[in-house]
């Protein structure tokens, strides 16, 4: 899960509104039903949709409106769309400092050479104990 | 003519603002010098347009010299409405100021201040005479509320004594009363006459004689309220009662605007705004009669309060109450053109008496008590003779100004057939003895009697000549006045065609039957009540004061509870603060705790608050961030909606 | 004719469908990939509805429109996936309990 969370005091109380949450929603939906039921909207007021032509579909009369008339709209929303993929990527965007070990640098690893990596140093064969200052050049 | 108009009444405003703006610059020397030119231009062309339309017989001029604003039909104006009436009040008006003016010099001589004291008195000048020259509402009103403020400015011009503020304060307030009403008034004018101008308002009357206005189911004669709404105005401006307790309070302010505003002009406003409505008036009958009460009332139950008072200046300012009382029950019959010769008559007389009361405060140093006078009449014998002319034109001495205008009241009254004006009658004519009684109470106590401590340690001198010279001025119109005038004024045609009485109302048509010319009159006050009632009221006074001066304090003591409830003015004052100030102290405090604090504050401001609050407590338990409850509610309603959209 | 296809018989079933992923959601109140899941199911049964009016309407558009669906659920799905990944990466858990973050 990428929220590491303790998801107990997150359920607490959840007994505690269950009967007048119920009670709530069945009211709400009992107030609903009264209004959206067959007796204003049955079939008397509103007969079935004629059925499409083989010729027609749906989605190509929902793409010629949407690239004709609301094209513009469209567009719009293309651009919000654009607009909140940047925005959320800015904002859970975590830089990492450079001291840390897992950081990437891309630029770097493709620039490097071989020699950067591993260098060939001849040394005479140890036998004085003043080995260290020979083995300086 | 108009450009005379027009300079009389601009330039004590030209004075007022150099005088105020510029008084720095000018110095105390400048500023009078600048006001008084001004007065003195306003007086002199105010002296030749009387000599033009009283002696020459120029026609009355009405013209608009100036539209504000037109607003739906109604024009908002100034112009000048200038017959016989006006010229004779801008003179009054004029020369008084001027005198005032003259006089100021020597009274304000040493106190702070006294280039804004000029500029206020010109200020004055100018509002009282677009008062009295308007010839539209608007106009009207402007000089009315002008010469209120400035009335206020003046009574609180030692602003830096705490009476002085309080009384302003009160003399504003009350004169917003009267004020209210007098804007309801021509509230009611502009509403039903559509028009400010007062032509087109006398013309529409004859239209509205029966129109009435309906409160609810109760009709009510619309000139009737519209002219006692405007008499409101005028009892606030006049001080008629009982919006006459700040008159008294606004003797706080100097000696000379006391004489100017609170004797010789402003409060006569009232007078001379009924006089000049009279074609409103005379057809409201009911009006008339609660005029002639309140004058009546005033007249007497005013005079009577002068007999307890001990400042000089209140007592002046109590006959002022009570003279104002007389004029206006002249309204009250009809006999407006009686009522507005004693507003001239009193102008001179009580200007005069207010300017003696001045020098008598210059030459004590600015005491007003007359318990420390005495036996003053040696040492100021200019100011002595013009108290005594003023006070005798006051009581009405044959002879006097004074005389001739009050009696001719006395008799329009007593030839008006109402009960009303029967007790009104009766009540002006003990207002006579009262009248001659206090003021020569105050004039022996003053001038005669024995000297106090206070005049036999200090030195005492006559006032200088700016003073003194005011004096003799006002003093020849105050004896004057009267005789030469009685003829015209009262019973040819004067102010005939500024005062329209109806002929039912005239009672002076049947006062002219006793004779017309100054002789007849005398002749014929020499003989009636009024004189030997005033006489017997001097001889009183003189008995009292000055033959057994310790019979007073006895019968002081003696009817105690009359004494105390004069020394507190009938408790006016206490029943407004009672009633009105702390009334209105426990309304505002109630509004402040509980309507401002606890309603507006607790219950909106912070109520919402807190409810908002309240409610997202609550509600915050409905979002408790789980989907699964989210989702519950969803799919809960989703069937909750189908139910209920197949119930 | 009893026997023949009803609109009605299609549209209960898509009812049954829906009432179901109903269900799926109201029980597993904890599990975000079932929640996920039940929720391409409601779609689908949207989708069942309009396929059917469509053909019984004689109506190509209904079902031009079922693609779009389609391409959106798809779309839909794949970020829904993509989210889901990163969020156990992040939280080590698909609870719906443990998601409560936004919760003042």
């Amino acid at each position: 899960m990428m929220l590491d969370i303790n998801l107990t005091p997150l359920k607490e109380g959840f007994a505690r509104y269950l009967p007048i949450g119920i009670v709530v929603a069945l009211v709400v939906l009992a107030e609903m039903a009264m209004v959206l039921n067959p007796t204003f909207f049955g079939l008397d007021n509103f007969p079935s949709p004629v059925a499409l032509s083989a010729t027609d579909s749906n989605t190509k009369m929902l793409g010629q409106l949407l690239f004709t008339e609301y094209l513009f709209a469209f567009e719009l929303a293309a651009v919000l769309l654009l607009l909140s993929i940047v925005a959320a990527i800015v904002l859970t965007l975590r830089r990492r400092h450079q001291s840390e070990a897992l950081y990437q640098d891309v630029g770097a690893q493709v620039r490097v050479q071989a020699s950067d990596r591993l260098t060939m140093v001849k040394m005479a064969p140890t036998v004085k104990s003043n080995a260290p200052e020979q083995g300086a050049e | 003519m108009h450009a005379i108009f027009l300079t009389i009444l601009l330039s004590p405003l030209v004075g007022a603002i150099g005088a105020g703006v510029f008084g720095r610059w000018l110095g105390r020397t400048g500023s009078h010098r600048i006001t008084i030119a001004s007065v003195a231009v306003s007086a002199a062309l105010s002296a030749y347009v009387f000599y033009l339309y009283v002696f020459a017989g120029a026609e009355s001029y009405n013209a608009t010299i100036y539209t504000w604003m037109i607003s739906d039909g109604i024009r908002f104006e100034a112009g000048f409405l200038v017959d016989r009436l006006t010229a004779t009040m801008m003179l009054v008006v004029t020369f008084v100021s001027l005198m005032v003016h003259i006089n100021t010099i020597g009274y304000m001589e040493h106190e702070e201040g006294y280039e804004r004291f000029f500029s206020y008195i010109s200020l004055f000048t100018f509002s009282m005479l677009s008062l009295v020259m308007a010839n539209n509402f608007l106009q009207l009103f402007f000089g009315w509320e002008a010469v209120g403020l400035v009335s206020y400015l003046l009574i609180g011009f030692y602003f830096k004594r705490e009476s002085a503020n309080q009384a302003s304060l009160k003399a504003f307030l009350v004169n917003r009363v009267g004020d209210f009403g007098f804007l309801l008034g021509i509230a009611l004018v502009v509403g039903y006459f559509g028009t400010l101008d007062y032509a087109e308002f006398f013309d529409g009357l004859a239209a509205h004689a029966g129109t009435s206005v309906m409160f609810g189911d109760t009709a009510i004669h619309m000139l009737t309220l519209m002219t006692m709404l405007l008499f409101v105005g005028a009892m606030g401006k006049s001080a008629q009662m009982p919006l006459h307790v700040w008159l008294p309070e606004s003797m706080e302010g100097p000696t000379p605007i006391s004489a100017l505003i609170h004797a010789a002009t402003m409060v006569t406003a009232g007078i001379f705004m009924v006089a000049r409505l009279s074609p409103a008036y005379e057809l409201a009958e009911g009006t008339l009669t609660f005029i002639l009460l309140t004058g009546a009332f005033t007249a007497l139950l005013m005079g009577l309060l002068g007999i307890v008072q001990t400042d000089i200046k209140r007592v002046v300012a109590y006959s002022t109450l009570s003279q104002l009382g007389y004029m206006v029950a002249a309204l009250g019959v009809s006999a407006y053109a009686a009522g507005m010769f004693h507003v001239l008559t009193h102008a001179f007389f009580k200007a005069l008496l207010f300017l003696a009361a001045g020098s008598v405060i210059i030459a004590m140093h600015h005491d007003q008590d007359i318990r420390n006078m005495g036996g003053l009449a040696k040492k100021m014998p200019i100011t002595y003779a013009a108290l005594l002319i003023g006070s005798l034109a006051l009581i009405g001495f044959p002879g006097f100004s004074g005389f001739y205008s009050k009696d001719g009241i006395l008799m329009a009254i007593s030839e008006a057939d109402s009960v009303a004006a029967q007790l009104a009658f009766v009540m002006l004519l003990v207002g006579v003895f009262v009248t001659a009684f206090y003021s020569f109470r105050m004039f022996f106590i003053v001038f005669h009697g024995k000297e106090s401590d206070y005049v036999r340690t200090h030195d005492i001198h006559e006032s200088p000549w700016v003073v003194t010279l005011p004096l003799i001025a006002l003093a020849i119109p105050a004896v004057f006045f009267g005789g030469l005038f009685v003829e015209p004024i009262l019973f040819g045609d004067m102010f005939a065609d500024a005062i329209t009485v109806a002929p039912e109302h005239n009672v002076l048509a049947k006062v002219a039957e006793h004779g017309t010319s100054a002789l007849d009159m005398l002749l014929h006050g020499l003989m009636a009540l009024p004189t030997w009632l005033a006489l017997a009221g001097v001889a009183l006074a003189w008995f009292l004061y000055i033959k057994r001066p310790e019979l007073a304090p006895v019968l002081a003591q003696r009817f105690a509870g009359v004494h105390a409830t004069l020394r507190h003015a009938y408790g006016f004052d206490r029943f407004n603060d009672i009633v009105f100030v702390q009334g209105t102290r426990r309304i505002g405090e109630f509004c402040s705790r509980v309507t401002d604090s606890k309603m507006i504050d607790g219950w909106v401001v912070n109520g919402t608050a807190n409810a908002i609050a309240f409610l997202a407590a609550k509600g915050r338990y409905a979002q408790t961030g789980y989907l699964y409850h989210y989702a519950f509610v969803m799919i809960f309603s989703l069937m909750g909606l189908l139910a209920w959209a197949l119930w | 004719m009893s026997e023949m296809i009803q609109l009605s018989d299609v549209l209960l079933f898509g009812a049954v469908l829906f009432v179901l992923s109903l269900a799926g959601i109201f029980l597993n109140r904890k599990n975000l990939i079932i929640i996920l899941m039940s929720i391409e199911l409601m779609l689908l049964a949207v989708n069942t509805n309009l396929v059917a009016f469509s053909s019984f309407q004689g109506n190509m558009h209904g079902q031009v429109f079922v693609f779009f669906i389609l391409t959106v659920a798809a779309a839909e799905a794949a970020i829904g996936l993509a989210l889901l990944v990163l969020l156990f990466r992040n939280k080590h858990s698909i609870n719906v309990d443990d998601l409560s973050e936004m919760k003042g």
